[in-house]
Formats: C-alpha cells, sequence, structure tokens
C-alpha cells in the first residue's frame, strides 16, 4: 500500500453506512390545464431536461366499452389506426414519423386507446399534423384489416405457449367472470375475432373520439403554453366534430363491472406438463385508485412484497431459493383492479411456495413493524428526489393524476399516512383489505407433479382449468 | 448534439475513474463495471461470471447480507447488476446527498467480500440463478434457442460458445473454493472502471472515491483472451421441438467483434432490414405476404467477436423451410440490389432520436461511459460508433452485407411444436 493511500485508507470508516449529506432540494412537477374551445382537456407540465416534445393523447376506446361477442374491438381498432391514413398507406405513415425521427405508437387499456408520440421541439408540428390524419381521418382499409385480423389468429395461436399470459388469461377469466369483456384476453377468442367488422372498428372509434372525451397530456420545456400551440391544428379539426349528446352527457364513462367475490380460499390449476416451473398469481379483489385508502395501502405494500428487501422478496428468493423474484401490489386502477402476488417458482417447490405466501400475507395483517415502517418511509420520501428527472418521468405523472384521478401532491399523501397513521390504524386498514383466507389462486403448471401437495394446502382439491381458465370437466 | 462532459482519473491502485458532472437533477449515478464475463469461465465453469454477480449482493465484511438492498432502498435509490461475455456492470442511481452511500458499499465488497462469504450464501443464490435460468430460458416460448444458436454459431472452444447464465450441471458444482478464486483473480482495482455521474464537484467526489477504494491493493497479470473474429465455413443447423404452437426460424452469422471498420455498416443494415414496420424483412414477410407473426434483426458485436441475427415466427400455416428460403432471397436482394432510395436517411434520423432518447439520463450516460470504457477502451468511443453509423454510406451497408451474409454460410435454428403438429 503506498503512504498516500495508507493515510487515505485512515480517513474511512467501513463499521456502518456513512452519514449522507443535507438533502437536495427537489419539487414536484407543475401541473397546468386548460379546456380548449373544442371541449378536449390538456394537461401539462415543463420538463427542460430534452428538446422534445412528448404527447398522449387518450379518448375512452378501451376495453370495457366492448359489446359481449366483440371481444378484442378496442384492441383491433386501435390496431387499424396504425394501418394508414386517407393520405399514407401503411408503410407511407410509418415512413412518415421515420422521417421526423419521431416514436408513435396506439395501444388501448380497460379504460382507453392511448396514443404516444416522442420527437424533437422542431419536428413537432409536422408530426402533430400526422397524428391529427390518424385519428380523424384513419384508412379503415378492407386489405389492412384482413391482414391485421390473420397476424391476430396467429397470436391466438400462440397464446397458450407463455405460461405467463396463461396466467394472466386465466386470473382475469376467474376474476371478473364471463359477463364482461375484462373476463377475456385483450385479443378476445377465435369467435369474437371473426365476427368483428372492419364497420365494428370504425365504428367504435368514430364512437369514442368526442372532443369533450379527448385529453392531452404533454411535457416539454414551454409547458402548457406551446403544447397548446402544437395542439393548435388538431384543436381547430376537433371543432368540427359535433358533440354526441348522449355521449357528451356521460362524458365517455362506462358502467364499470364488478369483480366476482369467491368466498374462501380455492385454487386453480392450468396443467402445462414437464414444466419445470409453477407460474402463480395469489388475491383478491380490492379497491380502485380513486378510493382514500388505495395510497395507503400501495405505501404498506412496500414493506409487504414492493421492494427487494419485502418479507415476501426475502422470504421466497433470499432465504428459500425457490424463486428468481416475487412482488406483490395493490393494483388500483379505475375501477378496483385486485391485490395480487406474482411469480414463478421450481415446481418442486409449488406447495410450499404458496404455503408462505399464505403464512406471510396472514402475519402482515398486524402492519408493518417500526422498522420495517421507518425503512418505506425514507425509501419513499428520499426517492422523491430522483424521480422527476427525465421527460417519460414528468409525462407519466401528468398522465397518472389525470388518468386516475389524484391530488397533484399524491406522493406528499402517501407520506404523510406512514407519518401520520397510528398502528392500530394500519393494522385496521390492512383487516379491511387485505384477505389472506379469501384468495383466489391461480398455478400454471405440471399437473402431475404438484396436484398432491396442493391438495394438502387446505383448500380442497384444484379445480382444472384450461388455458382460457374456464373449468374442466371432472 | 450536446458534447458529453467528462473527466478521466487513474487511482495509484489501476482503478480507472470517469466523473460526469451533470447538475440538472439531484441524483447521482454510480456504474462499476469489471472486465470480466463469461468468456473467461473455465471448462466446467459455466455461469460462473454471473452465479459470482449475484453472490455480491449478498454482503462483505462491513455489509449485512440484505445490506446492500437495504441500504440503497431506503436512501431512496435504485440498484442492480449485469452480466455479459465480457464484463459485469454493477450500479446505483441515488440522491445526490448519498454518494458516500454507494462508495462505501461497492468499496467494501470490492476489497472485503470473501470474509463474508459462506455456503449459505452460496448454495441459495445457485437456487435463485437456476430459478433465473428456468424462468427465462426453459419456460419462456423459443427461449431454448439461444443456447443452441450460441452452440452452433462459434466452435465449442470459442468463449462465446455458451451464454452467461451457464449449464445447471456446472451450476450445481459450483464450491466456495471456486469463488474465492474468481474473485482473487478478476475483482481487482485494475481490472475495473468505476463511472460516477451526477451532481457533484468533481475535486471532492475524486478525493472521496480515492479515500473509499485507495486502499484496496491492485492484482496485475489479467490475460486476456485475444480478440476472437470467427468466420464460418459450413452452415450449422439445429431443430429444437418445444411446448410452442408456430415454428421459429433464427439465421445468424459471425461478425466482427466492437470498434471493428464494419460495427456501423452491419448496424445499419440490421436496422435496414428491420427496425420499423416498413423495412425490408417486416414489409415483405408481415404487411405484403403475411409469412410471419413477427420478424427482429440485430447487429450485436461484443468484445472478442460479433453476430448478425434475424429471428422470425411464422404466421400460421407457413413452415419454417418456405420462411427460411424467404428471408434468405430477401438478404441477398438486398445486398445485390442495394437499399432503396430515402432509407438510409431515416434510418440515420432514427437512430439519431433513439440516441438523445437514450441518454436523455445520468444514470444511462454514466453507463454508457463506463462501458465504452471497458469494452471500447475508451469512454466516449460509443459516440464515435454513432457517428460512424451517421457518416456510413449505401456502398459500405450493401458490401458489410455480402462479405458477411452472403459469402458465409449461416448457423440456423428452427424452433418447432413438439411431436411436430403445426404450420
Amino acid at each position: 500500500m503506498s503512504e498516500s493511500a495508507e493515510s487515505a485508507a485512515k480517513r474511512v470508516d467501513r463499521s456502518g453506512p456513512p452519514p449522507a449529506g443535507p438533502a437536495p432540494r427537489w419539487r414536484l412537477p407543475r401541473i397546468e390545464r386548460e379546456r380548449t374551445p373544442s371541449g378536449m382537456r390538456v394537461a401539462a407540465t415543463p420538463c427542460d431536461a430534452t428538446p422534445e416534445l412528448l404527447l398522449e393523447l387518450t379518448w375512452p376506446a378501451g376495453r370495457g366499452r366492448e359489446p359481449l361477442g366483440r371481444e378484442g374491438l378496442a384492441s383491433l381498432s386501435a390496431a387499424m389506426l396504425e394501418e394508414g391514413t386517407r393520405k399514407l398507406s401503411t408503410p407511407q405513415l410509418v415512413d412518415a414519423f421515420d422521417a421526423l425521427g419521431a416514436s408513435f405508437s396506439i395501444q388501448c387499456d380497460d379504460d382507453d386507446t392511448l396514443a404516444h408520440l416522442r420527437v424533437l421541439e422542431d419536428r413537432a408540428e409536422a408530426a402533430l399534423e400526422l397524428v391529427a390524419d390518424v385519428l380523424l381521418e384513419p384508412r379503415w382499409g378492407e386489405r389492412e384489416f384482413e391482414r391485421v385480423r390473420e397476424q391476430r389468429r396467429a397470436s391466438l395461436r400462440t397464446r397458450a405457449d407463455d405460461p405467463k399470459r396463461v396466467a394472466s388469461d386465466v386470473w382475469s377469466r376467474l376474476y371478473w367472470g364471463r359477463s364482461t369483456p375484462l373476463g377475456s384476453p385483450a385479443i378476445g377468442d377465435a369467435a369474437s375475432l371473426a365476427a368483428t367488422s372492419l364497420n365494428d372498428a370504425a365504428t367504435f372509434h368514430r364512437s369514442a373520439l368526442r372532443p369533450r372525451a379527448i385529453r392531452a397530456h404533454a411535457t416539454c420545456r414551454g409547458g402548457l403554453e406551446q403544447a397548446l400551440r402544437w395542439l393548435a391544428p388538431l384543436e381547430a379539426r376537433l371543432c368540427e366534430i359535433a358533440d354526441d349528446a348522449a355521449f357528451a352527457a356521460s362524458r365517455g364513462e362506462w358502467s364499470a363491472p364488478t369483480p366476482l367475490t369467491r368466498g374462501r380460499t380455492r385454487i386453480h390449476l392450468a396443467d402445462r406438463r414437464g414444466a419445470p416451473q409453477s407460474e402463480l398469481r395469489v388475491g383478491h379483489p380490492s379497491v380502485a385508485s380513486s378510493h382514500p385508502a388505495w395510497l395507503p395501502l400501495s405505501a404498506l405494500n412496500q414493506a409487504l412484497g414492493g421492494v427487494f428487501t419485502s418479507r415476501l422478496n426475502l422470504n421466497l428468493r433470499e432465504t428459500k431459493g425457490f424463486t428468481y423474484g416475487i412482488r406483490s401490489s395493490f393494483e388500483g386502477g379505475r375501477h378496483g383492479g385486485p391485490f395480487a402476488v406474482a411469480t414463478s417458482v421450481h415446481t418442486a417447490n409449488t406447495a410450499e411456495a404458496l404455503r408462505e405466501i399464505e403464512r406471510e400475507l396472514e402475519g402482515f395483517l398486524t402492519g408493518p413493524s417500526d422498522e420495517e415502517l421507518a425503512f418505506v418511509r425514507s425509501a419513499l420520501e428520499q426517492s422523491l428526489a430522483r424521480q422527476f428527472e427525465t421527460p417519460q418521468a414528468h409525462l407519466s405523472f401528468v398522465s397518472t393524476i389525470e388518468r386516475l384521478g389524484l391530488a397533484d401532491d399524491y406522493p406528499l399523501t402517501r407520506l404523510r399516512y406512514l407519518n401520520e397513521s397510528t398502528a392500530s390504524e394500519r393494522r385496521a386498514l390492512l383487516e379491511e383489505h387485505l384477505r389472506p383466507r379469501e384468495l383466489m389462486i391461480v398455478v400454471v403448471g405440471d399437473h402431475a407433479a404438484t396436484a398432491k401437495a396442493l391438495a394438502e394446502l387446505g383448500h380442497g382439491s384444484p379445480v382444472r382449468v384450461d388455458s382460457s381458465g374456464d373449468e374442466l370437466p371432472r | 448534439m450536446q458534447p458529453l462532459e467528462f473527466q478521466e482519473h487513474v487511482l495509484s491502485n489501476g482503478l480507472r475513474v470517469l466523473l460526469h458532472p451533470a447538475s440538472a437533477a439531484p441524483v447521482v449515478s454510480l456504474h462499476l463495471c469489471y472486465h470480466v464475463g463469461s468468456a473467461q469461465e473455465l471448462p466446467g465453469k459455466t455461469g460462473f461470471a454471473h452465479l459470482f454477480e449475484h453472490l455480491l449482493f449478498q454482503g462483505s465484511a462491513h455489509v449485512s447480507s440484505d445490506g446492500h438492498f437495504r441500504h440503497i432502498t431506503q436512501a431512496g435509490g435504485t440498484l442492480n447488476g449485469n452480466t455479459s461475455f465480457d464484463r459485469t456492470l454493477y450500479y446505483e442511481t441515488l440522491p445526490s446527498n448519498q454518494l458516500e452511500l454507494a462508495l462505501w458499499l461497492e468499496s467494501d465488497r470490492m476489497g472485503f467480500f470473501l470474509e463474508a462469504l459462506d455456503q449459505r450464501k452460496l448454495d441459495n443464490q445457485r437456487d435463485v440463478v437456476r430459478n433465473e435460468k428456468r424462468q427465462n430460458y426453459e419456460l419462456r416460448p423459443y427461449a431454448k434457442a439461444h443456447e443452441v444458436l450460441a452452440a452452433a454459431l462459434f466452435p465449442p472452444e470459442h468463449p462465446y460458445a455458451h451464454l452467461p447464465i451457464g449449464s445447471h450441471e456446472d451450476l450445481e458444482s459450483a464450491t466456495l473454493a471456486d469463488v474465492s478464486r474468481f474473485f482473487e483473480r478478476w475483482y481487482r482495482p485494475d481490472n475495473a472502471t468505476l463511472a460516477l455521474g451526477g451532481d457533484f464537484e468533481p475535486r471532492a467526489a475524486l478525493a472521496a472515491i480515492e479515500r473509499w477504494f485507495g486502499e484496496i491493493p491492485a492484482r496485475g497479470g489479467f490475460e486476456r483472451p485475444a480478440r476472437a473474429p470467427h468466420r464460418s465455413s459450413a452452415e450449422a443447423r439445429r431443430v429444437v421441438p418445444d411446448d410452442v404452437n408456430l415454428p421459429q426460424v433464427t439465421l445468424a452469422w459471425p461478425t466482427p467483434e466492437l470498434n471493428h471498420a464494419d460495427e456501423a455498416a452491419l448496424e445499419l443494415a440490421a436496422m435496414v432490414l428491420s427496425a420499423s414496420r416498413s423495412s425490408v424483412l417486416d414489409r415483405a414477410l408481415t404487411l405484403d405476404e403475411v409469412l410471419a407473426k413477427s420478424v427482429t434483426c440485430g447487429a450485436m458485436s461484443s468484445e472478442l467477436a460479433g453476430r448478425f441475427q434475424i429471428t422470425a415466427t411464422a404466421a400460421n400455416g407457413v413452415a419454417p423451410d418456405r420462411l427460411e428460403e424467404r428471408i434468405r432471397e430477401l438478404v441477398e436482394t438486398t445486398a445485390r440490389e442495394g437499399v432503396p432510395a430515402g432509407v438510409l436517411e431515416r434510418m440515420k434520423t432514427r437512430a439519431r432520436a433513439d440516441f438523445v432518447r437514450r441518454l436523455d439520463n445520468v444514470s444511462n450516460r454514466t453507463s454508457a461511459l463506463a462501458l465504452s470504457d471497458v469494452m471500447r477502451g475508451r469512454p466516449l468511443r460509443f459516440v464515435e460508433a454513432f457517428e460512424a453509423l451517421q457518416a456510413c454510406d449505401e456502398t459500405r451497408v450493401v458490401d458489410a452485407l455480402r462479405r458477411h451474409l452472403i459469402e458465409q454460410p449461416p448457423a440456423v435454428v428452427w424452433v418447432v411444436p413438439k411431436g411436430g403438429a403445426s404450420a
């Protein structure tokens, strides 16, 4: 060791974590809002990180509005929007965005169809012209429609190949049942795909693309004022669309279904012969993001299964070695997503892993320990300093608040709860919202290798289901 | 593009230090890259570099077994690590007042790791890694092809003929003595680059790095495998039965290593073939003809060699031989007739936008500097590679396609439905 290194070594104390410096200053992004003359709601936040516009446009063409028998319509309709405009064919449209260096994509979820654009400022105006054409003058070509349908037939055929996807499909079917489109995969099934026409897709889109139901979420250096300038050509064209009175009155909302309640814990097993691992989903219905309990529950969940050092991961991964990772969450959303645990475990440990998960949920009913609470509080509070570095983080913040109806300072609400709640309040909250004896358990794994041990968990023999979640005859 | 500001230092123990001050956000991001990966594994010890990465998160002399995750998370940070053929990267991003915490943790495991290692940790992380392999390579549809392809593409003695995840048998046989030897041999300051980015004062940060890392002794004498570009002389074909319903075809060609004069042309060629839905392969296979459900293409250069790979999943009713034949025709046509007008410019614009987006945060910029330093030999060589792509013309793209994809036979892997019931 050199002399300078020796003297340097004397200056560090390795026995414990070194003291932190003074906490850096930071602030939450500021959201500015405006309702345009057409009725479109615009929310934007300034971000100086890059000279770009990030824009999200949403309209209520979500899966929840699909008629029964037309499951998959929302995603088919969204996919068709990327298949050219009145002026441009599919490849021409792709080339036009590429020529601007813009990334553009369209997806749908339960509530909405969402278009995402990311483009450098000096190309934003041209990119917005293209986006307006995509939304307002889609091609709706027969040839394109047949091709998209053919590709979906291939996707349906491969759907059962992936155990994660099977677990998700089985879960949705058991969670929502058959009386809502949410109980089916987002791309529907062979029958609904065959039954859906191009006209269905076009009508579905047009009926939901009403100015008063459109939301624009943006981030750019110039904030709302600049975003409105870029949106002006789209706004002008939206002003020409008459708002359907009934639709305006409903504000594009749809009546959300209620998840099925099932009482005591049951295990549903989709067989996958020879699988080296079992895919597990464990949970029950819970509250929407707008419910006052959601932020507190999502904060407490950090200690149960929200981070690497949570109880579930330390036990099932770091102590037992059953899995590569395990997480839990109160999913929230606009319509009461579940509390759910998700993991993939070695086949030989399937039943034991479930027993441990149940034990951890039961044990968490009394709430986090003082040490865990201090940990979660510190982690959440200090992470805020680094969460708003990128334009994408700014856009996600605006989108989350606008779409879930949260307050502009919702991260602080979560902290306030951790700081101000008492142990008995936390226990009461968990006792009300965590139900370890009323679990829906989905196992996608090798029936022959796991069924016997699963039957010994005290929840009866596993109910056999197919890869869509429908019960198989005994 | 704005120039990337950074300083370069070397401590007396050989640790290379890159400082990238950036005060726009109150964060610091530390990336410590060790120049060892699965290419350095000995026969019968595959999967070792990656298993070792897991063990380095299990504490050290002054840090408890879950301490690394616990301390960083509690301080509001994020962290992870990853292992490739050539290097192992550890990183954390924290609020800017927590720089010393990151330095304490990283220096403790560099200097004082073995004291805290025990059989329980090894057994546990071996189980975790074997579950990672099951999850990502055995359960995931088509993923079994990755290992088969590596072995088909390179001769058995080539360092890239096996994947970093390794084999169950080798992982099972790993002992504490193996782990100690691996650590002693590779985890040294003179075999690493530490890159620090974010909101800090460079002189103070350098002094802190010297304080925490300066006492860890150098080792020297690292034997590096020589650059090992490979040319294939005969077509290797493999068929992998899997629990899938549609066949998938992969064609891969060995290509030169990082920093080679053809790197930019091959990367641009991959973009021309499949970067967007209107690219050559996507357009023909998924828009005009519907032979494939999806297609991807990539040029991947590593330190010792590279590969150019095309993977397509068949559409309903399309047999793998027909799909393979059409892919070969499309590659040959592109190499013979050149790239359609305007395409190269669009792909360069796209690459420029991707480059700007990728570097929009301190963590990615710091990571890019560290990786470029270790893998390319200079911190900013990755920017030069990007500029080379921007300067590349059609002649060079076509020439690279011809020499690497037409004038040498590929390795071909078909994944087919078990029992053969498809197409």
